[in-house]
Order: structure tokens, then C-alpha cells, then sequence
């Protein structure tokens, strides 16, 4: 019989093997359908009017012209008279045209009068903001902080921070909605929530969950954004039935998008960290703030080094009146990353250590994961070649100019990565051909690859006999795609559901063989005694023995054996030369370490870590929601001045993935966050190695680079 | 690590329409190690923002109260 347990090392056919996407040339020909491609018949176009001010009352809307104009379907108002905006871009009322044309003349034909109120926008000062939007601290401490701070030999006070950014979605949030009859919808959505999706537009609908079908074969970004179904998903499913049932297209406008589809909230802090001369750490203390709008956040510190034996920390939000915050890849880790490791380098330069040597110095403070780190951070040195071209900071690390100025930085990382719950249908057809059906989608992770390699591994098939459905809510039921919760998750039950499968075609097969079924093993194409060549059929004739009906098992997770776990340890290091004249920081060099367990799919788990790498040096050096005082509006919502790093601006990658003994066992583990969590921070302070002092929040743009080094200069003449 | 006790959606009476991105997946296994992720991010299902149809907070520390308006024990079928 087949076992549950995945394959030892040397058994393994596919599994952590370098395996191409199998829908990378969909994608890249642009046969692949993204639901931004879905056009109907008889198609309408939603459009919504928002809100130009960050904080108002609507007193009156008047939407009559707009109602007789040509083209136009349905209007509705969604939040009307009394209703208090809270952020530009907030939705007023939505409405659907035959042409989009005609949609946006329409909303702007709507008359709407406004009471506006105060807003406040920028927190990174908290002394500015109104005492209503200062919200109640969470106050936590361990140990004796005065006895740390006593016994240490050094202290350093420093302020760190990173400001809002947006999600940047290439394709942007939406759907096509329609009504199959008076009781039926379909939605085509940009989601990450295949199977929970339905049921939420259903609940809110107030119909049976039933009675929405979803369908979806690609999804353009969504980092944790797209979970939900959205207010413009029930508005337009509303606007579709008032127009008789017609499909209506809406996606977000990229000033929309960029505007009201998700932040992920800024973080700011001051921080007093201490040591012994040794650089032993003794004591931690943090004032931090931040913002995701209106609503709460949380942001523990000191992070992944939580076992310092004194602690302080006070943690506070501060609402404002921006778009809301979502998930947004590792909610709150590249932020803490930030603070943590910022001071952790600023501590090691103190004492005049190099912090690779102090990071090791202190790493049993990481908890049960110190080794993984320590192995981590001792291959990076060696990838990114640390002990050579490291050089105190301010010296000018190794290649430096009078003017260009090269430096060091790294960071470690921690992530969840916890399995979901997941079910799956495995089919087996009499024809040797396999499918499997799962409601998931693929966030970018190469989710029906690491599918594709799982079934034909169990099977011991080429990977092209085996289909891979997703992207349906009438497949079995599997979590959404986020968190870096899928890969385990679904690995996990296709495995199940495999094995399961394979075992009901030994007892098919084991009478012509003449064995019992659980002397069976699948093997290179054939059905065979186990470890008996001699003695076995193949594939597609042992399937020939199903009949005609194909053969189905169910696979789950979580069920019996451990196929997964949970939590990882990443390193990174950056190395990068700053103009001292210009502000502008260049990536030279870019590497990371990092487990996830057992790999699936090599290819896909490094391309997974080069795609954080390049998000990283983004927010980094590039990423900010630019929040206008004055209008209380963002400033940059478009794709010239919301600026992503383009393919010049990355610099060398290099990525290695832990596997092998002492790796493997764990089984796979989530890896979409991990990486996404230490760039802010090892890039930051490889530019404070470099030029000498800290740049205190990122992006790291020449205007913040600048500023550092003229404060710098203007304290040294005592000026400052 | 603990956390800001407004954020934690483990308590009684939380309204039937708070959501939050833990919803929509469920981790069945978590290393105890590695510090909560949680993001603050919560919403309501039906102004789908993290303010409630009243304009208050979305929040478990606001929407577990039978005495806001919009509380639902459970969300009725038509």
C-alpha cells in the first residue's frame, strides 16, 4: 500500500526538483484569462462615484440627470444623506452604463453636496495629531528594563520608521458579475478566496450560498488585498439584477486602486537598546505608532530577537483619514523587521563590532529557531562574501569613492506558514490520465505546478498526464490563498487524496498481478510488486482495469500523518553603494537564505524569493502613499509616482533554500511572506554602513539620504 | 507576545459579520515561536470596510456589544 509520508530523498522523481511552471506559457503568450479579461455579451460597465474629500458628511446627492442619460441602466446610491466619509475615495454611488464612456459621464453628472469636517493624514509625526485619533496604547514589559539598562556598558537611542504604502495590484481589484436567472449569480472575481468568496456575496445578499458560482483562472497580485468580496462585488451584483441580469464589468481605476484597495500600515518607533561589552544584549525599549487608517494595529516588539530578558514596549495607533489597511504580504513582520534589525546594527556599530558577529553573538535570543539563523546568516556571509568587503561603518566599505560610498546590512526574518484547511477531489480515469480539482487559486506561488508534481510523484507518472483544475467554487472546499498557508496546505491533501486513489487501483489491479494490493508500489510509469520489476503492468493498462467509470478519492487537510508544519527562519543580506551627492542608492548585491521545509518545486520556491527580493528593494527604496495635508488626498495614485523598482534597479540576486536532512522531514512550509519581511531592513542598514549615519525611515529616497548626511554633518560642526 | 486586546476576536457576542483575513483560511498547525501576524486587518461583511453600516469601528473590541445597532447574532435568508 501507499503511505501517506512523503518519498525519501532518493526516491523523490519530482518533489524539490527545478520544475517549470506549467502555466508559464499561458502567461506569458497571453492565452492565460485573468478575470480583467472576461468580456460578456450584452456587457455593462460599473463605475462609482467617490468621495473628493478625506473626511465629510454627505448632505445631499442628486442623481436624476444621471439616471436619463444615454446608456445608463442603474443607479444606486451606497452611502447617501447623513453618511460620514472617512478617506478620499470612499463610495458614494455606483451605477452601470452600455459603454464605459458612458458610465464616467454619467457620475459625473451627479450632484453631490458635502459638509466637510477636519482630517488628518500624516502620522509620522504623532504630536500633530488631534487627541480623538490617538488611540488607547497596549503597554507590555518583561523582566527588570532599569536592571538592563544598568548593567549594560552601551546604549543607543535611535528613530526608525517606514510610512504607508499601498498595495499595487497590475491587475486591479474587481469582477464580472451577472445573474444566470433570477436566483442564480456568477461572478468572475479577482480574488484570493475561491471557495469562501460565494458564500460571503450570498450572505450579504441575503440568498442561499448556493446560489453563487465562482470562476476564475488567474489572479494579477493580490499580497492579502483580495479577500474579501468588496463592496463594489455586492453593489454590482445588486446593479446586475436591477438591469435584469446583465453582466456588469467593474474593475478599480488604478487612482481608485491605489487609493482604497489596501495599505499596509506605516510604523514607526524610538527605540533604546543595550549591551555589554561582549555585545551580550540586555535590555529593550520601544515607543512605537503607526496607522492603517481607522482602524487598530498591532506591532510587537522586539522582533524575531523576543527573548531579551528586559523589555518595555508601548505600541500605539494613531487613526487617520486613509484609505483602510489589508493584509498586506506579512502584515506587520518587514515593519518590525525594520525597527528591530535597524537597531540591532546601530548597536553593533556602538560597540564596534561587526553585527554578522554580533547577530551570532545574541542569536540564541531568537528562540528555538537559533540554529537555523546561524546556519542562514554563515551561508549568506559566505554567498555575498561578508568577511572580505564588510568595513566599519562610516569607513567606506570595500570599492568606495570619494563620492560613491559602498556598505553592508542583513536581517533575519521569521513567518507562520501554517498548512490550511484543504480538501481535494484526485480522479483517475480508465484512459491512465489523472485530474485534480481543488478550489484555490494561484496567487503567484505556482500553485498548480507544485499540484501537478504532488499527484504525479504519487502516481509515478509523467507530469502531463495530470490535470490540474482550479479556480472553482464547485471544486472541493480549500482556504483561501494567503498567508503563505497554501503550498502546505494543499500539498498535504493532494498527497492524501492521491495515495487514497492509488490504493483503490491496487485492489483493482492486484488479482492480474497475483498479489495482495498492499504489496503494490507505483513506480516510473508501471504498477509493480514492490521492489519487483519483473513482476508489473503499466500505467495506462493497470487503469484500463477501473472500468469505465474514473476512479475518485478525496484527499484532506488536515488528516492522519504529519505532511506539514509551521515556521520558518530567513536571512538576508544587501550590499549597496550610495551617491553622497546625489541621495541615490544603487543595489549592487542582494542575497537570501531561506527554509521552507521540504521544497516542492525548487524553481518555483526560489522564483517565489526572487519576486519578494524585488518587492522588497521597492519598498525599500522606492514605496510611499503620498498623502497630500492640505486636501487630505493621495498625491501619487498612478503608475508614474507610485514608483515600483524596475528590472534596473534590483541589482544582482542570489537565493539559496535550505533542504535536505533536518529540513525535509518538517514537510513543506508556507514561503510567500517569509522573504517579503527582511529587505526594508537589510537595505536600510547596509546604507547606514555605508555613508556612515542612519537614514531613520524608509523608502530611502535621495531627499531622506540627503537629509541623514546633512544632519550628520551639520552635529559633527556643532551645528545641530 | 500579547496582543492589543481589541484586536482579539475571541470573545462572546461578536457580531456575525465581523470578518477578518483568518476567516478565510483556517492554519491548523502554528510554531509558537514565531510572533502573531495578526494585522489588525478586520471588516464588516456588509460595508465591507473597517467601519461597521453605523460608521463605528469594525472591530472585534467594538462589534462584540448586542447594543450597537448593526449587531447581528446571525444574518437572516431571505
Amino acid at each position: 500500500m501507499a503511505e501517506y509520508k512523503w518519498p525519501d530523498a532518493e526516491k523523490r522523481q519530482y518533489i524539490g526538483k527545478r520544475i517549470s511552471r506549467i502555466d508559464g506559457p499561458d502567461k506569458v503568450s497571453g492565452r492565460a484569462k485573468y478575470s480583467y479579461d472576461i468580456n460578456r455579451p450584452g456587457m455593462l460597465f460599473g463605475k462609482i462615484l467617490r468621495s473628493p474629500h478625506a473626511h465629510a458628511k454627505v448632505v445631499s446627492i442628486d442623481t436624476s440627470v444621471a439616471e436619463k442619460m444615454p446608456g445608463v441602466k442603474t443607479v444606486k446610491v451606497i452611502n447617501g444623506p447623513g453618511y460620514e466619509l472617512q478617506w478620499a475615495g470612499q463610495e458614494i454611488v455606483a451605477l452601470a452604463a452600455e459603454t464605459e464612456s458612458q458610465a464616467e459621464d454619467a457620475v459625473r453628472a451627479i450632484k453631490v453636496q458635502y459638509e466637510k469636517l477636519p482630517h488628518f493624514v500624516n502620522e509620522a509625526d504623532r504630536s500633530k495629531a488631534p487627541e480623538s485619533y490617538l488611540r488607547k496604547p497596549n503597554e507590555n514589559a518583561t523582566g527588570d528594563v532599569s536592571k538592563g539598562f544598568a548593567e549594560a556598558d552601551v546604549t543607543v537611542e535611535g528613530f526608525y520608521g517606514n510610512d504607508v504604502i499601498t498595495h499595487c495590484c497590475l491587475e486591479a481589484h474587481g469582477l464580472v458579475t451577472e445573474w444566470a436567472d433570477d436566483k442564480n449569480v456568477l461572478i468572475h472575481p479577482s480574488t484570493q478566496s475561491v471557495s469562501p468568496i460565494g458564500p460571503e456575496l450570498a450572505r450579504a445578499l441575503e440568498m442561499p450560498a448556493s446560489s453563487v458560482r465562482v470562476k476564475m483562472d488567474h489572479i494579477g497580485g493580490g499580497f492579502g488585498s483580495k479577500f474579501p468580496i468588496d463592496i463594489w462585488g455586492i453593489e454590482m451584483t445588486k446593479a446586475s439584477k436591477q438591469a435584469g441580469g446583465k453582466p456588469i464589468k467593474y474593475f478599480l481605476d488604478r487612482d481608485a486602486e491605489l487609493a482604497v484597495a489596501g495599505t499596509r500600515p506605516s510604523l514607526y518607533a524610538k527605540v533604546k537598546v543595550a549591551a555589554k561589552k561582549d555585545g551580550t544584549i540586555t535590555a529593550w525599549e520601544s515607543d512605537a505608532w503607526g496607522s492603517g487608517g481607522m482602524g487598530n494595529i498591532n506591532g510587537p516588539l522586539p522582533y524575531v530577537f523576543s527573548r531579551i530578558p528586559n523589555t518595555k514596549t508601548k505600541h500605539q495607533t494613531v487613526a487617520t483619514n486613509v484609505g483602510p489597511q489589508r493584509a498586506w504580504r506579512a502584515p506587520n513582520h518587514p515593519q518590525l523587521a525594520l525597527v528591530t534589525m535597524s537597531a540591532m546594527e546601530d548597536l553593533a556599530a556602538k560597540l564596534n563590532m561587526d553585527p554578522l558577529d554580533f547577530f551570532l553573538k545574541n542569536i540564541e535570543l531568537t528562540g528555538a529557531r537559533a540554529v537555523t539563523y546561524k546556519d542562514e546568516l554563515m551561508k549568506a556571509a559566505e554567498m555575498i562574501d561578508w568577511k572580505k568587503t564588510w568595513r566599519p561603518r562610516g569607513e567606506g566599505g570595500l570599492g568606495s569613492t570619494k563620492t560613491v560610498k559602498r556598505g553592508l546590512g542583513l536581517s533575519i526574518h521569521t513567518w507562520q506558514g501554517g498548512p490550511h484547511n484543504s480538501d481535494c477531489d484526485i480522479i483517475i480515469n480508465p484512459d491512465g490520465t489523472a485530474e485534480i480539482r481543488i478550489g484555490t487559486q494561484d496567487l503567484g506561488v505556482g500553485v498548480r505546478t507544485v499540484l501537478n508534481i504532488v499527484v504525479a510523484e504519487t502516481f509515478g507518472i509523467p507530469l502531463d498526464w495530470v490535470k490540474v483544475s482550479i479556480g472553482d467554487n464547485r471544486y472541493p472546499v480549500s482556504g483561501g490563498s494567503g498567508g503563505s498557508t497554501t503550498t502546505g496546505g494543499i500539498s498535504s491533501s493532494s498527497r492524501r487524496g492521491s495515495v487514497d486513489a492509488l490504493n483503490l487501483l491496487f485492489e483493482k489491479v492486484a488479482p492480474t498481478l497475483g498479489t495482495a494490493a498492499d504489496k503494490l508500489e507505483a513506480v516510473g510509469g508501471k504498477i509493480q510488486v514492490i521492489g519487483d520489476p519483473t513482476k508489473s503492468m503499466p500505467w495506462k493498462q493497470a487503469c484500463a482495469k477501473i472500468g469505465v467509470q474514473p476512479l475518485v478519492a478525496r484527499g484532506k487537510h488536515p488528516g492522519q500523518g504529519t505532511l506539514a508544519s509551521a515556521g520558518v527562519g530567513g536571512c538576508q543580506m544587501a550590499d549597496v553603494s550610495v551617491d553622497i551627492e546625489t541621495g541615490i542608492v544603487k543595489m549592487n548585491k542582494f542575497v537570501a537564505v531561506q527554509d521552507c521545509g521540504l521544497v516542492m518545486d525548487l524553481k518555483t520556491a526560489e522564483s517565489q524569493v526572487f519576486g519578494a527580493m524585488i518587492m522588497g528593494v521597492t519598498y525599500a527604496l522606492y514605496e510611499e502613499k503620498i498623502m497630500d495635508d492640505h486636501s487630505g488626498r493621495m498625491l501619487n495614485g498612478n503608475m508614474e509616482f507610485y514608483k515600483l523598482a524596475g528590472l534596473r534597479d534590483i541589482g544582482e540576486f542570489k537565493v539559496h533554500m535550505m533542504t535536505g536532512p533536518g529540513y525535509d522531514e518538517r514537510g513543506p512550509i508556507g514561503l510567500g511572506e517569509p522573504p517579503t519581511n527582511s529587505p526594508g531592513a537589510a537595505i536600510s542598514n547596509a546604507v547606514a554602513n555605508a555613508i556612515g549615519v542612519r537614514v531613520p525611515t524608509i523608502p530611502l529616497t535621495p531627499d531622506r539620504v540627503l537629509a541623514a548626511l546633512s544632519q550628520a554633518g551639520a552635529k559633527k560642526e556643532g551645528r545641530g | 507576545m500579547p496582543e492589543l486586546d481589541n484586536l482579539n476576536p475571541n470573545r462572546p457576542n461578536l457580531c456575525s459579520s465581523l470578518r477578518w483575513k483568518g476567516l478565510f483560511y483556517t492554519a491548523t498547525e502554528k510554531d509558537p515561536d514565531v510572533q502573531p501576524s495578526n494585522s489588525g486587518y478586520f471588516w464588516c461583511l456588509h460595508s465591507q470596510t473597517c467601519l461597521g453600516p453605523d460608521g463605528g469601528l469594525a472591530e472585534p473590541g467594538e462589534c462584540d456589544k448586542p447594543t450597537r445597532g448593526c449587531h447581528k447574532g446571525e444574518v437572516p435568508l431571505a
